[in-house]
């Protein structure tokens, strides 16, 4: 990378930083608004006065706003998150073991949209306007409409109730060896990369149909490659880019599908968390895995930025 | 003897629609150049990729196109290829775009030698260094690691010239290579042209729409309209006895120069002191595109503004205009402050340069004309009556109207911009390159336009040029700009005749006119 | 065809609010978990509700739900966007800075805290993801007004002395319209699969009310007994949002025909 992509990329690094910091602050701010008193959910209804103001000290709810989020925000940094209320463990064993599940999840799902999504719109386009490509299209196209935990619904029907094939959901544990938790994620990590495939499908082959009528894929002919040739030494690569940028951005409906498919399928990870610990009033945990997930996305954006200097000199260059 | 590259009987056309190129024969011997002309929609282009097999795929060729001797037409794809870039090479009009921006241009370059398995891979390294010393991009200040945003537009045209000539091609098909480069840059990259064809024994089908470029390179020439040949023979006889009414058309440009009156007189209008303007760029700090400019225009004057292109030129324009502030010195209209223009806003008025991009396709012509009256809050029998009158000064008819822009061709939305610059009854026009994205013939129309409105409404004109040949035709005083600096000043016949600045020279030089003989200068 | 989709379950929705088979919220447990029948034409759930009322009423709620969103989307979205784009400078960069902050928050996540901070209504899935479409139209509309400022006929208006707000009326946002038509279909879907997921979650209309998802939701219990109750909001959601895209499509092809030949 010359000097002028690492200094883009450090700019890049920077702004990801504050958005980091503007985020905690606005999470902080809206989950301080809750209604209800996470100490007396605690306690319960039948609660004496002095021992709810005893609680409320113990757990720093008495503390100003500034200092709470300081306190939230430096422990998150070195990894203190705080006791869950509710399951009264630190946090971040809490979100590990929930972590155990969702981030192999996350992975099986991208994979599920990337190695179905850009082979199928490469295999469109390569086919551009005959009949392969209409029919690759219009599954796309109905992929796109189909809501992830309705295909999750829809898989459980299909394997479980009619096949009996899968259990109907449930995770093993990494305990009961890998190829069992493994296959208990791969009906969950279908329902929430289908749709994304679809997505990127369209995507992969808009690009890379418009890229190879551009004047720099008919010089590469004009060299001596054949059509197909120079669609994939020319055209894919320039339609990289834009394919890359929609990966990351499925990333933050991979993670905001999670909460939804983890509770189709009954999977302890970090999306069935976020909800189970609204009801419980568990803000330590809530908090800390909200901005779990956020800085995911940020991350993974910052990321796809980077590859996007890689992939395209002109960014860099650019002012 | 077999020719090296015999077209005949070739057609090119839309599967069952209109013909684009109709029964068209030339032949083209080994060592020969032979240029085709023709104005836009001529077919010339088409012929080109129908030769070179890079038919977009709704086209289909009929007839027959044999090198030597062997028929190359119908041949499938991957046979196709494998002459592609060996045998045939071919370059094209848009440099800026033909070359992939996420490649560097040494592999770009090595290219051809790669797909046809030529060389070992030092030897195809040391030929991408030679063909790039070849085209004037030695290595010492064109590292091979560059990528082609890091290059200009000629200097890409050069790169892809040496991508070209990689795989020892015997012939080279050149599609307007120079119609996107400036005057100075597009006599720079025909010269190269000339040079590496000769010491290469290359054979050579140029195509263009100015006789003045292929008469610079070929000694053959095949005359184009409608998909047909029109008239064909040596350059020299086609420029004296053109046969065909469009041939005559296009050699005609330029000769019917006829010199304008001026009267200078001496009330400044514009006066500007010290402009500078400064841009960031991503590298190199600041680059400064105006410094320091000191300008005057007297009222009822015509004054040119020329230069290369990055010379700073249409900057300069902005700032006079008011469109951009600059970041030192002053302007000041009619003795007014650009500040508080308002009251002299409608005093300067501007034709730009792509009539395609000048009008708001949302919007009808009646409302386009009309908006520099928005402000005036006329009653509307009046602001109709200026714009049916300014439209009429322009010589369209008054349906014109009540269409959109998309309605109408180059040389007539140009003239709905001049209408539009006109209704404000303004004092400064400035015409930016009002004219280089019009073809030859309308040029001349629109020429005769705007010197016939000078003289009706008493205009004062600042047209910036990169064409000294058109500055000559419209403006009496010129200003050479180079690297934002004014470099040279005076009246058009003496910079034309004797210019003191390189860069005047450059401008001077680069004025193709249509002749056999390049050495015996431009003629006026 | 898309058009034809979107006005049908339009026109459903709109339906619904004088007219259902049997009011949506009538429980008749005598008749709970009837399959198709004259009586009830999609059958009942475990309550003896009368499905196809429940779907009518459920598409009121969905296309509100979306409708609302994207308007709260589109309302702050494209003034910033255009705002972005003719001041720059300052503005552009906070605006853009604001969008980044918004987009790290998924839609789903930005309504599990806010139903948590509000409580689940119907105000608070459209709030929820009227978040999420506000950086998506502020960006949309910033990148297609960028392209047109340098372009002749903005600056021509310039020299007519107008103004950056008069110039973004009269001919920035009449050339982006087409733009912004398309992607408010495409908004349109996206919200209505966000709903369906929000009302999964219980995060949408609260009940009684029914809801695509919170039946979708319902029927997984009783999947075994009764596919039909999971696969029928399933589809009404599928089409809805196909016939949105299919009608983003369409607009698309005829604005920008070079696109056409594309798809």
């Amino acid at each position: 990378m010359s000097r002028r992509a690492l200094q883009r990329g450090a700019v890049r690094a920077g702004a990801a930083v504050l958005t980091l910091l503007a985020a905690s602050v606005l999470v902080f701010l809206v989950l301080q608004v809750l209604p209800g008193d996470p100490a007396a959910v605690m306690l319960g209804t039948e609660a004496r006065p002095d021992t709810l103001v005893a609680m409320r000290r113990e757990m720093g709810l008495d503390e100003p706003m500034a200092v709470r989020w300081w306190n939230w925000i430096g422990g998150f940094v070195t990894g203190d998150l705080g006791r869950s209320h509710t399951y009264d463990v630190p946090v971040a064993d809490l979100i590990t073991s929930r972590a155990e599940v969702s981030v192999p999840l996350a992975l099986m799902s991208l994979t599920v949209a990337v190695g179905i999504g850009i082979p199928a719109g490469l295999f469109a386009a390569a086919r551009h306007g005959r009949p392969a490509d209409i029919v690759t299209m219009a599954a796309a196209q109905i992929g796109l409409s189909i809501p992830s935990f309705w295909i999750g619904i829809l898989l459980v029907l299909l394997f479980t109730i009619l096949l009996r094939w899968m259990p109907a959901g449930g995770f093993p544990g990494w305990e009961a060896g890998p190829s069992a938790a493994l296959a208990s994620l791969v009906l969950p990590s279908l329902a929430l990369g289908l749709p994304q495939a679809a997505v990127l499908a369209r995507v992969s082959r808009t690009a890379v149909v418009e890229t190879s009528r551009l004047d720099f894929v008919r010089t590469g002919r004009a060299g001596g490659l054949t059509r197909d040739q120079a669609i994939l030494s020319h055209a894919l690569p320039n339609a990289l880019p834009a394919i890359v940028t929609v990966v990351g951005l499925q990333f933050s409906f991979l993670i905001a599908g999670t909460v939804l498919v983890e509770n189709v399928f009954y999977l302890p990870g970090l999306g069935r968390l976020v909800f189970q610990s609204i009801g419980a009033r568990d803000l330590p945990t809530l908090m800390s895995v909200i901005m779990l997930l956020v800085a995911t996305v940020v991350l993974v954006n910052l990321a796809v930025d980077l590859l996007l200097l890689r992939l395209d000199p002109r960014l860099a260059a650019r002012a | 003897m077999i020719p090296l590259l015999q077209v005949s009987d070739l057609s090119v056309g839309l599967r069952g629609g209109a013909l684009l190129v109709d029964s068209l024969a030339f032949r083209l011997e080994r060592g020969q150049r032979l240029g085709i002309v023709g104005g836009s929609g001529s077919g010339k282009s088409v012929t080109v990729h129908a030769v070179a097999g890079l038919l977009p795929e709704e086209l289909t060729a009929t007839g027959s196109v044999r090198l030597d001797g062997q028929e190359i037409l119908d041949l499938p794809e991957t046979e196709r290829a494998r002459l592609r870039g060996r045998r045939i090479a071919t370059i094209f009009q848009e440099p800026m775009t033909a070359l992939d921006p996420v490649r560097r241009i040494a592999d770009q370059v090595r290219a051809p030698m790669d797909i046809h398995r030529l060389g070992t891979a030092k030897e195809r390294r040391d030929k991408v260094a030679d063909l790039l010393a070849a085209v004037g991009l030695p290595r010492t200040t064109f590292p091979a690691d560059l990528f082609p945003h890091e290059l200009s537009g000629g200097q890409r045209q050069r790169v892809l010239l040496a991508a070209a000539l990689a795989a020892d091609p015997d012939v080279l098909l050149a599609d307007e290579p120079t119609t996107a480069l400036d005057l100075v840059t597009q006599r720079q990259i025909l010269d190269l042209l000339d040079n590496l064809a000769e010491r290469r024994g290359l054979s050579l089908v140029m195509v263009s729409h100015d006789l003045g470029v292929i008469a610079r390179l070929c000694e053959h020439v095949l005359v184009m309209e409608g998909g047909r040949m029109v008239e064909n023979g040596p350059v020299a006889k086609i420029l004296t006895a053109p046969a065909h009414p469009v041939t005559a058309r296009l050699v005609g440009r330029r000769l019917a120069a006829a010199p304008i009156e001026q009267r200078p007189r001496h009330a400044p209008l514009l006066v500007a002191r010290g402009l500078t303007r400064h841009y960031r760029l991503p590298d190199r700090g600041r680059r400064v595109a105006v410094d320091d400019v000191d300008l005057e225009i007297m009222a009822g004057e015509s004054v040119g503004l020329v230069g290369a292109s990055g010379s700073g030129k249409s900057t300069l324009a902005r700032l006079l205009t008011g469109l951009e502030p600059p970041d030192a010195g002053s302007v000041l209209l009619d003795g007014h402050d650009p500040g508080r223009w308002d009251k002299v806003r409608h005093s300067v008025q501007m034709v730009f340069q792509d009539p395609f991009d000048s009008l708001d396709p949302r919007w009808k012509i009646a409302r386009i004309v009309g908006e520099p009256l928005d402000r005036d809050r006329l009653p509307d029998s009046e602001h109709l009556a200026r714009v049916v009158q300014a439209l009429r000064e322009v010589e369209l008819p008054e349906d014109a109207l009540r269409r959109h822009p998309h309605a109408f061709s180059g040389g007539q939305r140009q003239r709905i911009a001049i209408a539009r610059a006109l209704v404000a009854r303004p004092r400064l026009v400035v015409l930016d390159e009002p004219l280089s994205a019009l073809d030859v013939v309308i040029q001349d129309q629109v020429l005769a336009l705007l010197s016939r409105l000078r003289a009706a409404h008493d205009l004062t004109y600042l047209l910036i040029s990169h064409d000294l040949g058109v500055v000559q035709r419209l403006c009496s005083r010129v200003i050479v700009l180079a690297k934002g600096q004014i470099v040279e000043e005076g009246p058009v016949d003496q910079i034309l005749h004797s210019p003191r600045s390189s860069a005047a020279r450059a401008l001077v030089d680069a004025v193709l006119a249509p002749t056999v003989a390049p050495q015996q200068g431009p003629d006026y | 065809m898309g058009a034809t989709i979107t006005a049908t379950m339009l026109a459903l929705a709109l339906l619904s609010m004088i007219w259902t088979p049997y009011p949506p919220v009538a429980i008749d447990i005598k008749a709970k978990l009837q399959g198709p029948s004259l009586r009830h034409l999609l059958g009942t759930d475990p309550f003896g509700r009368d499905t196809a009322s429940m779907l009518m009423t459920g598409a009121r709620h969905s296309l509100s739900v979306a409708t609302g969103s994207v308007l709260l989307g589109a309302g702050l979205g494209v003034p910033a966007g255009a705002m972005a784009a003719a001041i720059g400078g300052w503005l552009d960069d906070l605006v853009m800075r604001g969008n980044d902050l918004l987009f790290a928050f998924p839609a789903v996540l930005t309504a599990i805290m806010l139903a948590a901070a509000l409580g689940p209504s119907t105000w608070t899935a459209v709030i929820a993801i009227g978040l999420f479409n506000i950086p998506v139209f502020a960006r949309v509309t910033r990148s297609a007004a960028v392209r047109l400022w340098p372009r002749s006929f903005v600056q021509a208006a310039r020299l007519s002395g107008k103004g950056r707000f008069r110039i973004t009326v009269e001919h920035i946002l009449p050339n982006i319209i087409d733009q912004l038509v398309v992607q408010v279909t495409v908004q349109l879907a996206l919200a209505i699969l966000a709903e369906a997921g929000l009302g999964y979650l219980g995060l949408s209309v609260p009940p009684p009310a029914p809801s695509w998802g919170k039946m979708l939701a319902d029927a997984q219990t009783f999947l075994a007994v009764s596919p039909r109750l999971a696969i029928l909001p399933g589809v009404m959601v599928a089409i809805t949002v196909l016939g949105l895209n299919m009608l983003g499509d369409g607009l698309r092809d005829r604005l920008d025909p070079r696109l056409a030949a594309l798809r």
